[in-house]
């Protein structure tokens, strides 16, 4: 549940800054700050997939 | 259809697309030019590539046929759409139309451009630009065949559905070690260029810029005057590297294996080479008729040669404005868009082979008709054609020219007038990047409208991925289990 709830909002954001940069409605900074949490749930799932491995 | 490992190759393909855009964000830092756009660039393009590896973890690795051709097909589309990230970001320019169009030209190694002044871009850009052609080149897929393995994941099937000309001469059994040696080969093409060029006193940037767009048969330049300002020398190294661009790359292997033999007797390589000689000395003796006499020989052969070969590659490069010259030397480059080089080059077109199975067997239904009992089979070589192959042939050439015709009349709809819309068609969809229009040989794509940039650049797609790949996936049957 939880990689799917982190991965899910990553892409989103990912998906969310493509599509607002083509459309050219937001500034560069709102994406930059879709980026950073993009790169904060991709981070968070990366550390609590290596904790699992470590727990198995 | 096994969509979970189509969307994990994707994720690995969009992650090198982003090391890409991190040599030009390099190169930005060293000329001091901004580095936003491509951090923004790179920070989307890993967010989507590793999202979409971290959600296909457990994904079968397993890459069917079917799966092959897909990711054949939508691959170009998603780099061009990732490709347009730096454009925009670095506000190089300003509509997603234009965009694409400049990303979908350097992907499938068209070479039509928005920019109407290149030289004032920065350098980053114009490396991007390149990169993407390179990229482009050998087919991303063949890359992917190399790297993919890693992953445990087969390639067998994106070969066949990049490489689907009527024959294939297959230089290792493993498609691994095949396109791990093809890229090789490409590698060093590359940086034999790059330093032929820097021996000629191109700076090392310039001289990358070259290389990266003529070995992918490409054709962005650095310049705006492509290479007509560049030195005889600079002319004639891109001239032989335009050259090897549309051989064989299986013939090449041979050739530094020292099988000369196989080389040599090779019918499409002999065909090409007979074609560029024929054409380059007809269009010499048209303008020698026009103008009466030739003031430097030397620079005449060397612009009609040039010339002839960029068009025949596919490349697009122009030394010349070739618009200048008589109407049948215009109509004999026009035949050349629709001709292309070898097959198993990295150039677009109908490809040399398919048009020599056309020939060769239209021949033949001649000779049937005056012996109707004779048994004709069609060579290539040696070795006797399948008359499924044959069929195919003339499916791919049919649907080729209705492609064509369709893209010409879809453009005059947004306006064009007949001489733009058909040319624009043919540069877009044999990838050659020039063409003609009433005032002269460059076309303003910037004026175009978005609808005919988006258009022309299915097009582009369509040509790059030699048809059937985008067509089959539009067919209900390749969707049913």
């Amino acid at each position: 549940m939880r990689t799917k709830i982190l991965i899910s909002v990553a892409l989103g954001l990912g998906i969310a800054s493509l599509v607002l940069m083509i459309l050219n409605v937001v500034e560069q900074e709102t994406i930059t700050l879709f980026l950073v949490l993009g790169l904060i749930c991709i981070s968070l799932e990366f550390l609590a997939s290596k904790k699992d491995e470590k727990n198995d | 259809m096994n969509f979970k490992v189509v969307i994990r190759i994707m994720g690995v393909l969009v992650i090198l697309e982003s090391i890409l855009m991190l040599c030009c964000l390099i190169t930005g830092l060293f000329f001091h030019e901004n580095p936003k756009g491509f951090l923004l660039s790179i920070g989307i393009s890993s967010i989507l590539g590793i999202t979409a590896l971290l959600s296909t973890r457990n994904a079968s690795r397993s890459v069917g046929r079917r799966e092959g051709y897909l990711i054949v097909g939508i691959v170009w589309l998603i780099f061009s759409l990732v490709g347009t990230m730096p454009f925009l970001f670095t506000d190089v320019l300003h509509s997603f139309a234009d965009a694409f169009f400049e990303s979908m030209s350097g992907f499938t190694t068209t070479g039509a451009t928005t920019f109407s002044d290149i030289e004032i871009l920065p350098k980053q850009i114009i490396l991007w630009r390149s990169l993407m052609q390179w990229l482009g080149g050998m087919g991303i897929i063949v890359l992917t065949v190399a790297i993919i393995p890693m992953m445990g994941t087969g390639g067998m099937q994106l070969y066949t559905a990049e490489a689907n000309g009527p024959s294939k001469d297959k230089i290792h059994p493993r498609i691994k070690d095949t396109a791990s040696r093809l890229y090789l080969i490409y590698i060093a093409c590359t940086i034999l260029q790059v330093i032929l060029l820097m021996v000629g006193g191109n700076s090392f940037f310039e001289s990358l810029i070259l290389a990266l767009s003529t070995i992918s048969s490409g054709g962005f330049s650095s310049q705006n005057a492509s290479v007509a300002e560049m030195t005889p020398y600079t002319q004639y190294v891109v001239m032989f590297f335009m050259f090897i661009s549309g051989v064989n790359f299986v013939l090449l292997f041979m050739a530094i294996r020292g099988k000369m033999r196989t080389v040599v007797k090779d019918e499409e390589l002999r065909n090409y080479i007979f074609i560029i000689l024929f054409i380059s000395l007809a269009i010499f003796l048209i303008n020698l008729w026009k103008h009466g006499s030739i003031s430097n020989l030397e620079q005449e052969i060397r612009i009609i040669v040039f010339q002839v070969i960029a068009f025949i590659t596919t490349t697009g490069f122009t030394i010349t404005d070739y618009s200048l010259m008589p109407n049948a030397s215009m109509m004999f480059f026009f035949i050349l868009t629709f001709m292309g080089a070898c097959a198993g080059s990295t150039t677009g077109s109908i490809k040399l082979v398919r048009i020599t199975v056309l020939l060769k067997n239209s021949y033949i239904a001649l000779k049937q008709i005056i012996h109707p009992n004779a048994v004709l089979t069609l060579r290539l070589g040696d070795k006797p054609i399948e008359k499924k192959v044959i069929s195919n042939v003339y499916a791919f050439i049919a649907m080729y020219l209705i492609i064509f015709l369709f893209g010409a009349l879809s453009l005059s709809f947004f306006g064009h007038d007949f001489y733009t819309s058909f040319s624009a068609s043919a540069l877009s969809i044999s990838n050659v990047g020039i063409g003609f229009c009433p005032s002269g040989m460059l076309i303003e794509f910037s004026g175009f409208p978005a609808a005919s940039k988006i258009l022309m650049s299915v097009l582009m797609l369509i040509g790059r991925l030699e048809i059937f790949t985008i067509l089959l996936l539009f067919m209900p049957a390749f969707w049913k289990k």
